[in-house]
């Protein structure tokens, strides 16, 4: 283990690699800090740029991305109380507080630090997590996987935007779109109306029209933005060292939490982020300061919300089963190049991993020096007229999906899904359910025939072995709570009425 | 409703399209009504889904299922899934007047930009990565409501020269 660890250092020996990071947390700090563009998009975008590069630098740049997207959000939710994430919002309680009192640079200390401090503990339990999963995961047998990809689905379809209906139809959408094309075990053509199809669809056009072309209709409808009123940042690393030492149970309690709320398919940086702030305002002895610029408050929710980004790349590398919608494009980057994440990939390209968890640890001295030498200007980026990055984001999606196949057929799938990725959206339909199903469902479908080919036909395989039955459990165990939960809302509130 | 970025979470830090375009025009709908809509074009999506998956051939391992079965269970679920959401969009539009409104706001401009994206899309390879580049992004521009022609043209030839020189120089890309 430690052995492959040295390997993802020195995979840093490669200047190529370094000037991945960096260009990675550069781009990741300029999308995290533009309200309407997040970590998913940026990944997105990025991907038709890493076509030709090495895996290892190109998944170093969209790790790098990622994180520093999560930083990103940050910067202008304290500057200009708007955040450039979901996973930023707790921050902007406390975080904007500060900048009216004319604190913006501690603010921005204290969330840059405790960001780096929550990759750097989340990291380390990445290290330490997972490699026992996966080892434990090479036991799994047919069952156990479909078991695994319906907990996947189940826990990310359920948990969007608090309607378990649409999720639902969100997650079906994914998975018929995935039995597109030639049948795996018996070459069988289905649902292809011309040989175009016999791929099936491909990823990267997919969610670059989902997540990316759909935004840009929606930058359509916003306008022209108006230029953001912004404060003066001073007091940077004006915050005293013994600051941190009062924040230090803080941090690595949001840490843990963080790492496993993102370990969760579908919890993400954002519910991290709220969990932790809830529990530092409970167990703070000023919880009255919470809400009107509490440090405990930036630091608990900053350290969770980064820290969950290392929690959700533990299943993908792990078991093959994206932690959050971002991990889930992150499957088509590496597929790209011919990595298939899953238990085996820590033994058949360990240096993919491994250099992740190093590019995790080298990343924090790099994003901190980036986000405080630049953080009055990564202010600057949220006054970029939206026409412009409407338009760069539009053509960076149609080149980018004709790059990856040279040729037509991924440029009209961008364009349909991109109409496709709006309406749904304008209908509440959550997005990310549809890729994570798509990605999964190969691997659901596979093993539940390949299970019912093992056991002649018989159904009752699927409850032979305890680790599946509990994980067919915790399945419908995630379907059914928030249908109930919308039920009796429903009930409660007809009665209200 | 789901106004902007492709987050799963509900809690929305975006800008708010309203604030942006609250003199500008404005379609609305309800909830409700889109609900049954959408659940009838998903019924008849799922349906034809079905339909295919029962015409496939079924297994070759006695013991197997054949390649339709799976998109059948896919279609049957989907296919309960959108009846639960029509007759949830039904009770909706019944319960009458305090509905959810969805809004498009410039809608004529949406409609412009769809335009756009597809016919400059369409022909992206005839158009090549200079022309067709420079073209959509200052249209788009144009469309998100930019009016400096320095700001449209500076945009556009940078983007159309860096995609340029990233895809076609140092990426290989070729068009036709």
């Amino acid at each position: 283990m430690f052995d492959n660890l040295l390997i993802g250092f020195l995979a840093f020996a490669d200047p190529l690699v370094l000037v991945g990071l960096i260009v990675g947390a550069l781009l990741g700090y300029m999308i995290g800090a533009l309200p309407g563009l997040g970590p998913s998009l940026g990944v997105a975008l990025l991907i038709p740029f890493t076509y030709s590069l090495d895996p290892l630098v190109s998944i170093v740049t969209l790790v790098s991305l990622y994180a520093a997207a999560e930083y990103g959000g940050a910067i202008s939710a304290i500057l200009i109380n708007s955040p450039g994430t979901a996973a930023a919002v707790a921050t902007s309680w406390d975080g904007f507080p500060l900048t009216q009192q004319g604190k913006a640079g501690v603010a921005l200390t204290i969330s840059i630090v405790s960001s780096g401090i929550g990759i750097f503990i989340s990291a380390v339990l990445l290290f330490l997590t997972a490699v026992p999963l996966s080892e434990f995961a090479l036991n799994f047998g047919p069952t156990a996987y479909f078991a695994l990809a319906l907990v996947g689905l189940s826990l990310v379809s359920t948990l969007s935007n608090g309607a378990p209906v649409k999720g639902a139809i969100a997650m079906a959408i994914g998975l018929a779109l995935a039995t597109v094309g030639l049948d795996s075990q018996t070459g069988t053509p289905r649902f292809s109306p011309n040989p175009e199809f016999f791929e099936g669809f491909p990823l990267v056009p997919v969610l670059l029209g989902l997540f990316a072309l759909s935004e840009v209709i929606f930058m359509v409808e916003a306008g022209p933005s108006a230029k953001t009123k912004s404060h003066p940042v001073n007091s940077i690393l004006a915050v005293p060292l013994k600051t941190f030492g009062k924040l230090k149970f803080n941090l690595l309690r949001s840490s843990i939490i963080g790492y496993v709320i993102g370990v969760v398919p579908g919890a993400g940086a954002s519910i991290a982020s709220f969990v932790s702030y809830a529990v530092a305002k409970k167990v703070s002895k000023t919880p009255n300061e919470f809400g009107k610029g509490s440090l405990e408050g930036i630091a608990a929710a900053e350290s969770a919300n980064n820290s969950a980004v290392s929690g959700a790349l533990a299943p993908l590398f792990a078991l093959g089963i994206p932690g959050s919608p971002t991990t889930a494009i992150m499957i088509g980057a590496l597929m790209i190049h011919g990595i298939q994440p899953g238990p085996l990939l820590f033994t058949t390209n360990p240096e993919i991993p491994y250099t992740v968890i190093a590019a995790l640890w080298v990343s924090v001295p790099v994003m901190i020096f980036i986000g405080l030498a630049g953080a009055r200007y990564w202010a600057k980026v949220a006054d970029i007229p939206r026409p412009a990055i409407a338009a760069a984001v539009s053509v960076i999606c149609l080149m980018g999906a004709y790059a990856s196949e040279n040729s037509m057929f991924p440029v009209y799938v961008t364009l349909a899904f991109g109409i496709v990725g709006y309406v749904l959206r304008k209908l509440d339909i959550p997005l990310a359910p549809i890729i994570l199903a798509l990605v999964l469902g190969e691997m659901l479908e596979t093993n539940f025939r390949r299970a019912l080919v093992i056991s002649n036909g018989e159904y009752d395989v699927f409850y032979s072995s305890p680790l599946t039955l509990v994980l067919l459990a915790v399945a419908v165990l995630s379907f059914a709570t928030p249908a109930v939960r919308f039920l009796r809302d429903k009930f409660s509130r007809g009665r209200l009425v | 409703m789901n106004t902007s970025s492709a987050s799963t979470t509900p809690d929305r830090p975006k800008e708010s399209v309203r604030d942006q375009c609250s003199t500008g025009r404005v379609v609305k709908a309800p909830c409700g009504v889109l609900d049954v809509f959408a659940g009838v074009a998903l019924l008849c999506v799922f349906g034809g889904y079905c339909w295919d998956a029962l015409t496939l051939p079924g297994p070759v391992n006695p013991n197997g299922i054949g390649v339709g079965e799976f998109p059948l269970i896919i279609a049957v679920s989907a296919l309960l899934a959108v009846a639960l959401m029509l007759c949830l969009g039904v009770i909706k539009c019944f319960r009458g007047s305090n509905q959810e409104q969805v809004a498009i706001f410039r809608p004529v401009s949406v409609v412009l930009a769809v335009l756009v994206l597809l016919s400059i899309g369409t022909y992206l390879d005839s158009l090549g990565p200079i022309i067709g580049v420079a073209g959509l992004s200052s249209l788009i521009m144009l469309v998100v409501g930019e009016r400096r022609p320095v700001q449209i043209l500076a945009v556009s030839l940078g983007l159309s020269f860096g995609l340029y020189a990233i895809f076609v120089l140092a990426l290989g890309v070729s068009f036709s």
